[in-house]
């Protein structure tokens, strides 16, 4: 059985596809088909490769850079303003096929500041997301388990904080930091469970 | 010579003995039965294949049905109409987003090689399920080929580079779906926990 696209509407002046009420499969392949038509109508070069360009990368560091000289000058919301705009540029200016290598890794990156930014400022939630999109893309140092358990016990998550403090204990056993997260996570919990 | 024949052995020249009859077969006749063994083994094989061949589609896929390819076969088809001139990069970039789409579901199908042996081996899963694996890899592995004889009919010696530039742009659009879903995660975890947040998303006691 395949998909009905009988509705498919073409946009010859955008070149841009849409399909109105659609699932959300063929709402996503349509978005990346879009991007990659961007993409390919701002490329001169018809046997493009996946070296990253230059100007994007320039641009992406520019104002990645101001974010951070802005964290030194104590200007915080500010900072993560520019991080925000870095990423957010990174995510439109970057072809889809730039190598994933370096995309992956600037977005590594420009996401654990913009986790510190987020803690400083109170933003756990947010800190948590980022936290988890690390994790999941491979970054499994302590310092992550350090930020995430520090994370979900300010969200009063104290049995989440603890799975993920022994996680982070079971990689780096030595790890102090974590060994005294873990230690306030159970005096926490045990308060919240009325046994102090 | 004729009152000598007592000295030879008289196998042969016995009157009372069996004679052995000729039949005068045609140099056609061999060959016919050889050509009809020959046929019958070919309809018997092509109707073994179309028997397997049904079976085989008759198994439910390990997917779901592949969007990329279906949009690509839309756009070409709209754009073969002549009712909607679709621009040449658009088909580009919809022959792209399915060759990306065939790199994913053939890691998918490697990543799972190991555990699906394992399991077949052990006898966990069925010798259907078994089939449809197999005819799955094969099916991946056909969409990839076609992907890459379409890029070759839309721009000759294209092929070389499609296959790096899509597997670059099947890692990247995993890495974007997955940071999209922050904004979704966020709010399915506030609502699960029954926190609130302000405007500027800090924890409200």
């Amino acid at each position: 059985m395949s998909t009905d696209l009988s509705e498919l509407q073409y946009n010859p002046n955008s070149k841009l596809l849409g399909l109105p009420h659609s699932s959300e499969d063929v709402t996503m392949n349509i978005s990346q088909i879009n991007k990659l038509t961007q993409d390919l109508v701002a490329e001169t070069n018809a046997n493009f490769t996946p070296q990253p360009h230059a100007e994007s990368t320039a641009m992406i560091k520019k104002m990645f850079e101001n974010g951070l000289k802005q964290t030194q000058q104590q200007k915080l919301a500010d900072a993560l303003k520019s991080i925000n705009l870095a990423i957010e540029m990174a995510q439109r200016k970057r072809t889809t096929w730039e190598a994933f290598a370096v995309q992956l890794q600037e977005l590594q990156f420009m996401l654990k500041n913009r986790v510190d930014l987020c803690l400083v400022q109170g933003r756990f939630m947010d800190a948590l997301q980022d936290l988890d999109f690390l994790q999941n893309t491979g970054l499994n140092s302590s310092d992550v388990f350090i930020r995430k358990t520090d994370a979900l016990i300010k969200l009063k998550q104290y049995e989440q904080a603890r799975a993920e403090c022994e996680r982070g204990l079971s990689l780096d056993p030595t790890n102090v930091k974590l060994k005294a997260l873990l230690i306030e996570n159970t005096r926490r919990l045990a308060e919240y469970n009325g046994d102090i | 010579m004729s009152s000598n024949y007592s000295d030879f052995n008289s196998t042969f020249t016995e009157d009372g003995g069996p004679t052995v009859e000729t039949k005068v077969v045609s140099f056609y006749t061999p060959l016919l039965y050889v050509s009809i063994l020959v046929v019958s083994l070919a309809v018997f094989a092509s109707h073994y294949r179309k028997k397997t061949v049904q079976e085989l589609s008759r198994l439910p896929s390990m997917f779901d049905e592949s969007v990329a390819r279906d949009l690509y076969y839309e756009l070409k088809q709209m754009s073969e109409s002549e009712e909607t001139k679709v621009h040449e990069k658009v088909l580009k970039a919809a022959l792209l987003n399915r060759g990306a789409e065939a790199i994913r579901r053939t890691l998918k199908l490697k990543e799972s090689e190991p555990q699906v042996t394992m399991l077949y081996k052990n006898g966990s899963v069925g010798e259907e399920y078994w089939k449809r694996y197999q005819n799955e890899v094969k099916l991946v592995d056909l969409e990839f080929k076609e992907c890459i004889q379409e890029a070759e009919m839309m721009q000759p010696g294209w092929p070389q580079l499609f296959v790096g530039v899509c597997r670059e742009i099947c890692f990247n659009q995993a890495l974007k779906r997955r940071y999209q879903a922050i904004l979704l995660r966020k709010d399915v975890f506030a609502v699960q926990w029954d926190l609130k947040f302000d405007d500027n998303g800090r924890l409200l006691e």
